[in-house]
C-alpha cells in the first residue's frame, strides 16, 4: 500500500551546549543563538506582546513554569516543516529532515484563566531541572531554549492556544534551519516500513490522543483533532511533526510535541522491525468522548483498522486521564476478540500511599500491562535559585486559584502539575521517584 | 447508575446500570428535549426493573436505548 512507501531520513545534529552569541550557529555541539533576533521573530506575531529568551541546562538550580509545550528544533529540507503551522499543509514523513538532538524549544506563557476549574483550564506546568524529580520530565536532559511570552488581553482562548504554538514552532524551525543548513550531520536515522521477513509477527501501534478544545488539544497538521474518527497514519508522519501537543490542561499526563517527534514506541518498533517483528503500521484515535456510543464506535473502528493492517499483535497507548482510558481498553478488548494480541501502556492512580485502585476502568482482556508511573503521591518541590517562565505558579484553579513564588518551595497535593511526568509512551526513564 | 461500571463493581455495588454519557449517566442532552425524557425514563425503568432481579455479586445491566432515541 502507498502509505508504506514513505522513507524518512533524519539527519541528526547533536547539541551538547547552548549559549547566546552574535548569530545562530552550531559548531562542535555548541549551539549559539542570537537572543534579540529570536525574540524579534516571535514578535512578528502581533498576538504576542512580549518575548524574552532564556537558556536552561541540565543540572541548573532552576525550574521552568507556565510551560505550554516543547518542540525539538526540526527543519524539513524540502519544505513542509510543522505543516499547518509554519508551512502549508502537506503530508510529511518522507524526504529529509534535520533535527537538533539534545535541544528543545519550550514556550512559557501565563494564559488567561477564564474557565477556572473546567477541563479546559490551562493548568500550571512545572519542570524541575535538578533533584530526583528532574528525571521525570522530558526537559531535564535537554539544552532548553525557553521563550517567555505574553499574549494580548483581547484574544480568545483559541487564538491564545494558536499563538503560543506558532511562536514555539517558528523558533524550532528557524533555529534548526539556520544552525544546520549546508552542514554535515553527526549521524543519520532512516525510518522506512516495508520489506522484511513476512513470517515475523505483524505488530500495529494503536496510539490514542486526547483533544477537547483550547488548552486540552492535540493538533494534527495544525487542526484540532476533537472529532477524529480513528484513522491509519504512517508512523513517520508523527516523527516528522504532524502532531503538536496542546494538552496544557493535563501536565502530568500529556505528550509534549518533542515526545511525539521521538515517540519511543515508534522508534522501538522500528528498531525491532525485521528482527523480532514486522512493524505493520499505526492507528491514531482520540479518547475521552462523553457518550458511551462514541466510545464503542471508535473502539470498533480502531480495532477494525488494526485488523486491516494485518495485525497479529498491537501496542496500545493512551494519554490524559479519567474516562479516556475506556476507548483504549474497549479497543484492546475488540482487538483480542479479533485474535490480535495486545499490550497496554498506562499510568496509574493508586492513591497517595499506592494502595488504592490503580485504573479507573479495566477489561479482563487487558492482561499484559506496562505501568508508566503514578500521579497520586503528594510532593514538595524544593526552593531553587532561578525560576524561568514566570515569577509565580498558579495552583488549585477549582478553588479560584492561588499563587506561590515560582522559586518555591511548592507543595503539591498530587503530581498533576509536573510536566510530562507520567510519560505514557515511556519517554522518561522513570515513572515514579521517592522524594 | 454509572458509566464507570468497573469502579462500581469494585466497591461492590450489586446492581449496576450502565449509563449513557460520562457527564450525563441517566440522560442525553444531544437529543431533542421530548426524546430526552424518553431516555431518562428508559434508564430509570431499567434501574427499577433490575432491583427485582436476584444477583450474585456485582452485575452490570445494559439499557436498550434504541427506541428512546
Amino acid at each position: 500500500m502507498a502509505a508504506a512507501r514513505g522513507r524518512l531520513e533524519r539527519r541528526v545534529f547533536d547539541v551538547s551546549d547552548v549559549s547566546f552569541g552574535p548569530r545562530i550557529r552550531l559548531a562542535g555541539g555548541l549551539l549559539e543563538l542570537d537572543r534579540a533576533a529570536i525574540a524579534d521573530l516571535v514578535l512578528l506575531d502581533d498576538r504576542l506582546t512580549r518575548c524574552e529568551v532564556q537558556l536552561v541546562s541540565p543540572g541548573d538550580d532552576a525550574r521552568i513554569v507556565h510551560i505550554c509545550d516543547t518542540a525539538e528544533p526540526q527543519w524539513r529540507v524540502g519544505g513542509g516543516t510543522f505543516p499547518g503551522w509554519t508551512s502549508p499543509i502537506r503530508t510529511v514523513g518522507d524526504g529529509v529532515a534535520h533535527r537538533l538532538r539534545g535541544a528543545g524549544v519550550t514556550v512559557c506563557c501565563e494564559l488567561p484563566w477564564r474557565k477556572t476549574g473546567g477541563i479546559q483550564t490551562p493548568r500550571e506546568n512545572i519542570a524541575e531541572m535538578r533533584g530526583p524529580l528532574a528525571a521525570l520530565n522530558p526537559l531535564s536532559h535537554l539544552r532548553n531554549i525557553v521563550l517567555e511570552v505574553a499574549v494580548r488581553d483581547d484574544l480568545s482562548d483559541e487564538e491564545c492556544d494558536r499563538a503560543v504554538h506558532v511562536a514555539e514552532l517558528r523558533v524550532a524551525e528557524h533555529v534548526a534551519r539556520e544552525a544546520t543548513r549546508d552542514h554535515e550531520p553527526d549521524s543519520v536515522e532512516v525510518f522506512e516500513l516495508g520489506s522484511a521477513d513476512p513470517t515475523l509477527p505483524r505488530v500495529v501501534y494503536i496510539c490514542q490522543i486526547t483533544s477537547q478544545g483550547p488548552y486540552a488539544a492535540t493538533f494534527y497538521y495544525g487542526g484540532y483533532l476533537d472529532r477524529l474518527m480513528p484513522t491509519i497514519v504512517h508512523p513517520n508522519e508523527i516523527l516528522d511533526g504532524a502532531l503538536v501537543d496542546g494538552n496544557i490542561a493535563g501536565p502530568w499526563i500529556r505528550t509534549p510535541t518533542i515526545v511525539h517527534q521521538n515517540n519511543p514506541v515508534i522508534t522501538g518498533l522500528y528498531r525491532d522491525h525485521g528482527r523480532e517483528l514486522y512493524f505493520a503500521g499505526m492507528v491514531l484515535l482520540r479518547g475521552h468522548y462523553y457518550g458511551m456510543d462514541d466510545k464503542y464506535r471508535v473502539a470498533q473502528q480502531a480495532s477494525k483498522l488494526a485488523g486491516w493492517l494485518g495485525a497479529d499483535g498491537a501496542v496500545l497507548t493512551w494519554e490524559n486521564a479519567g474516562n479516556g482510558i475506556m476507548e483504549c481498553l474497549y479497543t484492546l478488548q475488540e482487538c483480542e476478540r479479533l485474535g490480535i494480541k495486545t499490550v497496554f501502556l498506562t499510568w496509574e492512580h493508586g492513591g497517595a500511599l499506592g494502595d488504592d485502585t490503580p485504573l479507573q476502568f479495566y477489561v479482563p482482556e487487558a492482561d499484559a500491562i506496562v505501568s508508566t508511573g503514578s500521579m497520586d503521591e503528594p510532593v514538595v518541590l524544593p526552593k531553587v535559585e532561578r525560576a524561568v517562565g514566570g515569577d509565580t505558579v498558579r495552583l488549585n484553579p477549582q478553588l479560584g486559584g492561588e499563587r506561590h513564588p515560582a522559586v518555591g518551595p511548592i507543595e503539591l497535593s498530587w503530581r498533576l502539575e509536573l510536566y510530562g511526568g507520567a510519560g505514557h509512551v515511556g519517554e522518561t526513564r522513570y515513572g515514579r521517584v521517592d522524594v | 447508575m454509572t458509566t464507570l461500571t468497573t469502579l462500581a463493581a469494585e466497591v461492590r455495588a450489586n446492581r449496576i446500570v450502565a449509563g449513557v454519557r460520562i457527564p450525563h449517566p441517566v440522560s442525553d442532552p444531544t437529543v431533542a428535549p421530548d426524546k430526552e425524557i424518553d431516555v431518562r425514563i428508559a434508564v430509570a425503568r431499567r434501574a427499577l426493573d433490575v432491583l427485582t432481579l436476584a444477583v450474585e455479586g456485582p452485575t452490570v445491566f445494559a439499557v436498550d436505548l434504541a427506541k428512546a432515541r
